[in-house]
């Protein structure tokens, strides 16, 4: 039975603490809006949102503030100094859609950089092709992986042509370089292996790998067939799936040779550590992208790692001449070195401006687009460009992505390509025994 | 199809034993103190953590983090029960919110402070390598891990059926008036429930995190695994989690072999509301300990 | 025979040999007026930062949730962990209408009110089923199996992408008018459902459901149709939410199962509630405004502001047993929040 009435009061200095702490953020708001800086003519003003609670916005803003300050430092573009404004999205998108207005019609940015997974890349795209005919603007993504964003641009080029799309590969890369002559060559001839078995985590980017694109390529499965490999075995992996090992029993059953993993967003640590004890732990194991091919992985996994391929970014190989001082110039701005997002942002960033000094001007966009889609320029990855129709990066032999093993000791062996390799393929077994 | 049917039973097994100790602490809270602690997930992430913490900061070996790391959880286990479940023991509503931000807080904390670069581990493995039973093959760790699970539910059961204080948290649960009118420290057995429920968390997080995920958030996964089988065996009701635990895992097991592992989740969650909509009380009975 | 009178202080409505009364107070309705000129003056101070005028918009949007939420609370006696889920149900339609079948947002809002309401129907059977506790925990399930669904069928719901270049609400030419108008018609969405809330408390459905809450087999005995009053008040919310949903998807253009039917989400609107006051309505708002506020304040103090949040909002329950809205009313009348107990009823 309820009281009639409550006893818990709120005494008055309760009351006062509350009132000044409600104040307190009030004002604390209003100062930090108070103070933005009125739309000048002069810097070249780019923005930047980001989830900066995840490691991967985090590393992209310490990477793009680095680009800043380096083109700064070398004068700036078009003798203009630049200025990064920096947005939290806090991963949501009502918080995106809001600070993408304030970046774009109160800071009269010139490109929006969204370094953020791909749900908030697409409804950037949505308020940015609101906004655009009256704030001409570029939006650039760049951790955000997917067919989903570009395949805005391939549909509707007028009203999406503002948007360019920066990742280290894109599907009709998947299906056309990676499944269709690295990846045999790897497996034919490396690792000796003819059956392969297939896991592909339930997301947006790997529908083509599972469904194939019409009139590009037909599933990955069926271009590793023509290729002469034999697929045994193929399944799908939820994204917060912890249990794996149910998988490798079978995969050990089904007699494979290559395990083939198209995943990048799973709990990697989780699944190499269930593999390297499992049915399936002399199978070797490649897997396309993700937490694995980052140097933290040894730790991580305590050292279960070993043999495993990988595509990784976070290697310290001169794929060009900037890669290695980037990497060790991370290390002082971000404490661990690039992860993922930082090439792709940092890469973006110096592909713009040379398109911007290719165009001469700021004030056109259309121009700016025109440049965009015309640019070459040297790039940590490789060389930045993109397809002048689909304004995606364009992928190897532009833009590359090694493939290192994990051997002894922790150390990322690159295997592939072999102009940068630093050492041969051996097999878990042998790295286990030896 | 032999083989088939043998791959299902182990990993049935495996699975259950494991749900059953993530369960364990949950089912606990749940039968005597009667609330639904959807901070739980706090248990595994400090488990995790302040280990680490202990290990990385402070520099003390791995035993003497653990042993560390265990009277902290204890600590704040008793705060948790002073700040949070006897203020707004009536006000449910307050008292989920508060246990769910409490989780939040240290998750963030454990985010903010050792993201995913900075390659949290537990040293913990007990024994590498793998074993075959019949065509399966599971790594020691995993089966170390589900016979620890059987054990520590061993131990419980026999605290809660052969001693006293069982049989006063046993009787609490059933009836709380009729304990008290028994002379029942109901306070002080409610302190004994929640530094009890604290251990199995604890060696579950041991035991598993040398092939479980782990990052700042994994207190959600636990939680929705606990949260499933307490609905599924009853609420509260420890034989109802045991019995609970090895069903699910039975799902899992069947899921993944016979159809998609990605299925897995999806499966028990329709099976839980079905069950939720046809008997609610669960497969044995809400409301009570045993 | 139909008219409509306005006497000197009720609004008369006759039908027939009907007639509908509805007596203006103007001492009662001067707060309100006051707080709604307010909240419609605002965006003029601040239409310069599409981003403040954005952030109020979603404080609105959530405020209306929390509303029809706390109807849903009072009304059905139980605890509903899963109002996303309607919102999920609503922003859907309109998006997959809009983006498969080119309705037009006029179209959709129809429709997506129909499929509230047909999908409001088929689960009510639960709210007389039942009991507290495991009312809670169904309605935290049917979210989470919504969300795998999107993922399973992917090709239609675009699972982590989620779906986007939905049509807007309307089109005014210029931009800035047209997120002006969305703030405004946010803002009557709120006050239309604070109107409808209000009005029903305060009649006798109102009576009648504090009587259910209360003691549900004393107001069966005395002669209160239990049954119809909890189903009403499970449906007529959850088609609240569900056109919540629908403005959602037109106002942010895009529309993705991970953001709104996921734990956070639930979490932040049962916090406008427990901060705006327990269940009170005008609390929501207050409620959704502080949350919305405060979220921007705490931008200020870089990566650390995560876990001040939770710190903050703690801090708020602790300190604020009424809530916000107790600060400010004075009266506490008698509570008819509902309990929810692992115990025997």
């Amino acid at each position: 039975m309820r009281l009639l009435y409550s006893r818990e009061a709120i005494t008055k200095m309760q009351a006062v603490i509350l009132v000044v702490i409600i104040i307190a953020a009030s004002v604390g708001a209003a100062v930090y809006y108070g103070t933005l800086p009125r739309p000048e003519a002069q810097p070249i003003k780019i923005g930047f949102i980001g989830n900066l609670q995840s490691p991967y916005s985090l590393s992209a803003k310490a990477a793009a503030q680095m680009a800043i300050d380096e083109i700064n430092a070398a004068g700036g573009i078009l003798g203009r100094k630049v200025m990064l404004i920096i947005e939290d999205s806090k991963g949501q998108v009502p918080k995106c859609v809001e600070v993408y207005k304030k970046l774009v019609m109160v800071d009269r940015v010139l490109a929006v950089i969204i370094a953020e997974n791909v749900e908030m890349a697409v409804a950037g795209i949505g308020v940015g092709a609101e906004l655009y005919p009256e704030y001409p603007h570029i939006l650039f993504s760049t951790i955000g992986s997917g067919d989903a964003i570009w395949n805005h641009v391939k549909d509707n080029y007028d009203k999406y042509k503002f948007v360019f799309q920066t990742y280290y590969y894109t599907s009709t890369g998947y299906l056309t370089v990676l499944a269709k002559e690295q990846l045999p060559d790897l497996f034919k001839n490396t690792v000796h292996a003819t059956k392969v078995a297939r896991i592909n985590e339930d997301m947006e980017w790997t529908k083509p790998i599972r469904y194939g694109l019409p009139g590009v390529a037909p599933p990955v499965r069926e271009i590793y067939e023509q290729q002469g490999l034999t697929v045994v075995y193929e399944t799908t992996v939820s994204r917060d799936q912890k249990m794996f090992v149910t998988i490798f029993e079978q995969i050990a059953a089904a007699g494979a040779e290559v395990i083939d993993c198209s995943v990048g967003y799973i709990d990697e640590a989780a699944f190499v550590k269930q593999w390297s004890e499992s049915a399936a732990r002399n199978i070797p194991l490649y897997i396309w992208g993700g937490l694995a091919g980052m140097p933290v992985a040894w730790n991580l996994t305590e050292g279960k790692v070993l043999g495993v391929m990988v595509g990784s970014s976070l290697v310290r190989v001169p794929i060009t001449p900037k890669t290695i001082p980037f990497m060790d110039n991370m290390v002082n701005k971000y404490g661990t070195g690039p992860i993922f997002g930082s090439h792709t942002t940092y890469d973006t960033i110096y592909g713009f401006k040379k398109a911007i000094e290719a165009a001469g001007r700021v004030d056109d966009v259309e121009a700016l687009i025109h440049a965009l889609e015309n640019v070459r320029e040297v790039a940590v990855l490789g060389t930045i460009g993109w397809h002048p129709r689909y304004h995606y990066n364009l992928p190897y032999p532009y833009y590359i992505t090694p493939t290192i093993q994990w051997q002894k000791n922790g150390a990322m062996v690159v295997i592939w390509p072999s102009n940068l390799a630093t050492g041969q393929y051996k097999s878990p077994a042998e790295l286990r025994g030896g | 199809m032999l083989e088939l049917l043998q791959s299902i039973i182990v990993y049935s097994f495996v699975f259950g034993s494991i749900y059953l100790l993530v369960s364990l602490g949950f089912s606990l809270i749940c039968g005597i103190l009667r609330i639904f602690h959807l901070g739980y997930g706090l248990s595994f992430v400090m488990a995790i953590y302040l280990t680490w913490m202990f290990m990385t900061e402070l520099k003390l070996g791995v035993t003497l983090s653990i042993i560390l790391m265990i009277l902290v959880q204890f600590a704040v286990g008793m705060l948790i029960h002073w700040g949070i479940f006897q203020r707004y023991l009536e006000e449910e509503e307050k008292l989920l919110t508060l246990s769910l931000l409490a989780y939040l807080v240290f998750a963030h904390f454990a985010n903010y402070r050792y993201p995913i670069t900075a390659g949290v581990h537990l040293p913990t493995t007990i024994m590498y390598g793998a074993l075959s039973i019949g065509v399966t093959t599971i790594s020691y760790q995993m089966f170390i891990a589900a016979i620890t699970a059987i054990f520590v539910t061993l131990v419980f059961v026999f605290i809660f059926l052969k001693t006293k204080l069982g049989l006063i948290m046993r009787a609490v649960s059933q009836n709380l008036r009729g304990s008290m009118l028994m002379g029942v420290n109901v306070g002080l057995t409610y302190w004994y429930a929640i530094i009890l429920s604290t251990i199995p968390p604890i060696i579950c997080t041991l035991t598993i995190a040398p092939f479980w995920s782990v990052d700042p958030f994994m207190g959600e996964s636990m939680l929705s695994i606990a949260i499933l089988i307490a609905i599924l065996g009853g609420l509260g009701n420890l034989k109802g989690s045991i019995v609970a635990s090895y069903a699910i895992g039975f799902i899992h097991s069947v899921v993944s072999f016979v159809y998609t592992s990605r299925f897995m989740g999806l499966v028990a969650l329709i099976v839980t509301l079905i069950m939720l909509l046809v008997k609610p009380e669960g497969l044995c009975g809400a409301e009570k300990l045993w | 025979m139909v008219s409509l009178e306005f006497r000197r202080d009720r609004i008369v409505f006759r039908y027939g040999d009907q007639k509908y009364e509805w007596v203006i107070e103007p001492r009662y309705w001067r707060n309100p007026v006051i707080g709604a000129l307010v909240l419609m003056v605002l965006p003029f101070l601040v239409y310069q930062y599409p981003n403040i005028l954005t952030m109020i918009t979603t404080a609105n949007i959530y405020a209306a949730i929390a509303i029809m939420l706390s109807l849903q609370t009072i009304g059905t006696a139980r605890l509903n962990f899963g109002p996303q889920f309607y919102v999920g149900i609503g922003g859907y339609t309109a998006a997959l209408l809009n983006l498969y079948f080119g309705l037009n947002s006029a179209l959709t809002l129809i429709v997506t009110i129909l499929v509230s309401l047909l999908f409001a129907f088929l689960i009510s059977p639960i709210v007389l089923i039942a009991r507290g506790l495991y009312f809670a925990l169904i309605t935290l399930i049917l979210p989470l199996i919504f969300l795998e669904i999107t993922f399973v069928y992917g090709d239609i719901f675009r699972g982590e992408s989620g779906l986007s270049g939905i049509a807007p609400l309307l089109n005014l030419g210029s931009v800035s008018w047209n997120y002006l108008a969305y703030y405004f018609l946010s803002l009557a969405m709120m006050l239309i459902y604070l109107l409808v809330v209000d009005k029903t408390m305060r009649s006798r459905y109102g009576l009648a459901m504090a009587a259910i809450n209360d003691n549900e087999d004393v107001a069966r005995t005395v002669g209160v149709n239990v049954n119809k009053y909890k189903i009403l008040s499970y449906v007529i919310p959850s088609v609240g939410m569900g056109v919540a949903g629908w403005f959602i998807a037109h106002t942010f253009r895009t529309f993705a199962g991970i953001t709104y039917l996921s734990l956070d989400f639930m979490v932040k609107i049962l916090l406008m509630i427990i901060i705006g006051g327990r269940a009170s309505i005008y609390g929501s708002i207050v409620g959704g405004y502080f949350v919305a506020f405060l979220e921007e304040g705490l931008r200020t103090l870089g990566p650390i502001n995560y876990v001040v949040f939770p710190l903050t909002l703690i801090l708020c329950v602790y300190m604020l047993p009424e809530g916000l809205w107790g600060l400010y009313h004075k009266r506490h009348y008698r509570d008819y929040y509902p309990k929810l107990r692992v115990r025997r009823r």
